[in-house]
């Protein structure tokens, strides 16, 4: 069987992502399901914006496209309708997905193009030097909200269902487990597949917040084992010294799911049905 | 033979949250107590991202002072999960006797379920004179409630401690909730039958076991974050001076996954080289 190490691009590695950055651990849960479904990634697409979550592609050893900020759903459709016979995994965070590109994103939830769509949500714009994003609780702490944040933050699995996606998830970098399996049900689900993924940026978010490093950050998203014997944890609701409330309780695990036509079938595009899954 | 109400001793009863392991440390304690018993009894309940560990130790005589079982002198280990069990072995006495469920259970942040897993354990144990795998889980069922697996193992360790069969069952009488008490009852009764129809361990000197887990690391890709170091629930990784991983004692390497999964940087890998049968190897199969 493959590995998720085979399929890096071993002359890239080791990657660029800040030691314990969780979108390194979303990136190897992706990797562990890709490998059990394909000997190679010669039919898989990762399309991918800017920002560490979407540097990740260039590590993947598939056929990989880094566009430009924001307009990874755009580029990953036009890929689609092209080559209707590729599995499309898009590669976004919340900066990426929700801030510049929150509105690619409703169209193509609305379209229901037949892709996947992973966003890593850190609450925060990592690669520029963790300003406030659309996703950032209130009350956090970022660079651009050194008071704590005062505006309310996007529900991303919310607001996909809103905007029609057939299939949304959530995830956490914590439960690996939980987050393969919600990953494989997105990949074989026909029609938009959202799944947010709640990782921890170390660097800036981890920090500023006084939620430490590397392991106790991830801990941080740690919750009783009753809620995962459910298959529904929650985010923990999480403190700052201060008793600021920066991490809101959010159930994980498969949130809605239904069916209707894809895009590609509404278009009646030839080569489409050859994407059996 | 009459059984002989034992003069002093100790037992550890591990498990993880949520299987009765405090009950049970409880029930055992009553028992010594309702036999004119000093008894001393410490708990310990884990956090839970680490496995969640829990353990009741339990020391009974004429008095005791201390409650923290020595190193080399526990003399029973009542495993509910089967590496919990595991990590009481360097506490045991040479004569130490330790049942465990061979039921394994994955520390939570890889599990889907508490149920099942990939979980396994260091061989050097194994060999242990004392050490007996129970399929409790079975038995629970068979009993009819499969939440009694840890009162299979009180009736194993009923055959040993000595206290007449009878006290014990008032004392899960006392503490098992009324409408569970018969399920409880046949399944300490089917831990006795177990233990005393289980045939003698085979103590010739087992061939040597392989490894059944290597550990390797990606030393140029290792970012030092200390991921693997506090997930591991065997506590095999550590950081070198240069903040690279070091496994320090691989052969305690129960496959459990947690350090590959969770490192971000595809730095470990965790090989299976065997699997090995534990009833059979302990003589704890019926
Ligand atoms: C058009 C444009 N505007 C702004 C930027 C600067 N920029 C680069 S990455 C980024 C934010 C990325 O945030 P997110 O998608 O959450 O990724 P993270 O680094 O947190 O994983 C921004 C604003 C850019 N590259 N292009
Ligand atoms: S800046 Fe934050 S999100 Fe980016 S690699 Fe470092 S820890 Fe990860
Ligand atoms: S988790 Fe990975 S990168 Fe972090 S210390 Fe361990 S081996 Fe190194
Ligand atoms: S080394 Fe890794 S696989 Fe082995 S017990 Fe520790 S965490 Fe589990
Ligand atoms: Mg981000």
């Amino acid at each position: 069987m493959t590995t998720a190490k085979e399929l890096l691009r071993h002359e890239m590695m080791p990657h660029i992502l800040c030691p314990g950055c969780g979108h390194g651990i979303v990136m190897n849960a992706m990797l562990r399901v890709l490998a059990k479904r394909h000997d190679n990634l010669d039919q898989v697409a990762l399309v991918a914006g800017i920002g560490c979550s979407s540097r990740i592609v260039g590590y993947v050893d598939a056929n990989t496209l880094h566009t430009t900020h924001g307009r990874a759903l755009t580029f990953a459709t036009g890929l689609k309708l092209a080559r209707p016979e590729l599995e499309v995994i898009v590669v976004t965070g919340d900066g990426d997905g929700l801030g510049i590109g929150g509105n690619h994103l409703i169209h193509a939830a609305r379209r229901n193009v037949d892709l996947t769509c992973l966003l890593f949500n850190n609450e925060t714009y990592g690669m520029t030097g963790g300003q406030l994003a659309p996703t950032t609780v209130k009350q956090a702490f970022t660079t651009t909200s050194p008071r704590g944040n005062t505006e309310p933050n996007f529900d991303a699995a919310a607001l996909a269902k809103a905007a029609g996606a057939s299939f949304v998830a959530r995830g956490q970098a914590y439960r690996p487990d939980v987050l393969e399996e919600v990953m494989e049900r997105a990949l074989d689900h026909r029609g938009f597949s959202f799944v947010e993924v709640m990782t921890d940026c170390t660097e800036y978010f981890g920090r500023k917040n006084a939620l430490g490093q590397g392991s106790d950050l991830l801990f941080t998203q740690s919750r009783s084992d009753q809620d995962v014997s459910r298959d529904l944890a929650d985010w923990p609701t999480l403190r700052t010294p201060q008793g600021w409330q920066v991490r809101e309780t959010q159930p994980l695990g498969v949130l809605h799911e239904n069916e209707r036509p894809t895009f590609e079938e509404s278009l009646g595009l030839p080569g489409y049905s050859k994407r059996e899954v | 033979m009459a059984p002989r109400v034992p003069k002093q001793g100790n037992v550890v009863v591990a498990g993880v949250g949520g299987q009765g392991v405090v009950l049970a440390g409880n029930i055992i304690a009553d028992i010594c107590l309702s036999h004119g018993l000093d008894v001393k009894k410490a708990e310990v309940h884990g956090m839970s991202q680490r496995g969640g560990s829990v353990s009741a130790q339990v020391r009974f005589g004429p008095e005791v002072h201390n409650v923290v079982v020595e190193q080399g002198s526990l003399q029973y280990v009542l495993g509910f999960e089967w590496a919990e069990a595991l990590r009481w072995m360097p506490f045991l006495a040479p004569d130490g006797i330790v049942f465990a469920s061979s039921e394994r259970i994955v520390p939570p942040a890889a599990q889907r379920n508490r149920v099942g897993g990939d979980v396994s354990y260091p061989l050097e144990f194994l060999e242990h004179p004392g050490l007996r795998a129970v399929d409790a889980e079975s038995l629970a069922k068979e009993a009819g409630n499969p939440k009694t697996a840890g009162v299979v193992l009180l009736g194993a360790l009923s055959t040993e401690l000595g206290f007449p069969v009878e006290s014990w069952r008032d004392a899960l009488a006392r503490w098992v909730p009324k409408k569970a008490l018969d399920a409880n009852l046949r399944a300490f009764e089917l831990g006795r039958a177990w233990k005393q129809a289980a045939p003698p361990k085979d103590l010739r000197p087992q061939r040597t076991l392989p490894a059944q887990f290597s550990l390797k690391l990606e030393e140029a890709w290792c970012k030092g974050c200390g991921i693997c170091v506090d997930v591991c629930p065997e506590r095999i990784w550590h950081l070198d001076d240069l903040e690279v991983a070091r496994a320090a004692t691989p052969e305690r390497c129960t496959g459990c996954r947690l350090c590959e999964k969770l490192c971000p940087d595809f730095a470990i890998d965790v090989v299976q080289l065997q699997e090995i049968d534990l009833l059979t190897l302990t003589g704890g199969g019926a």
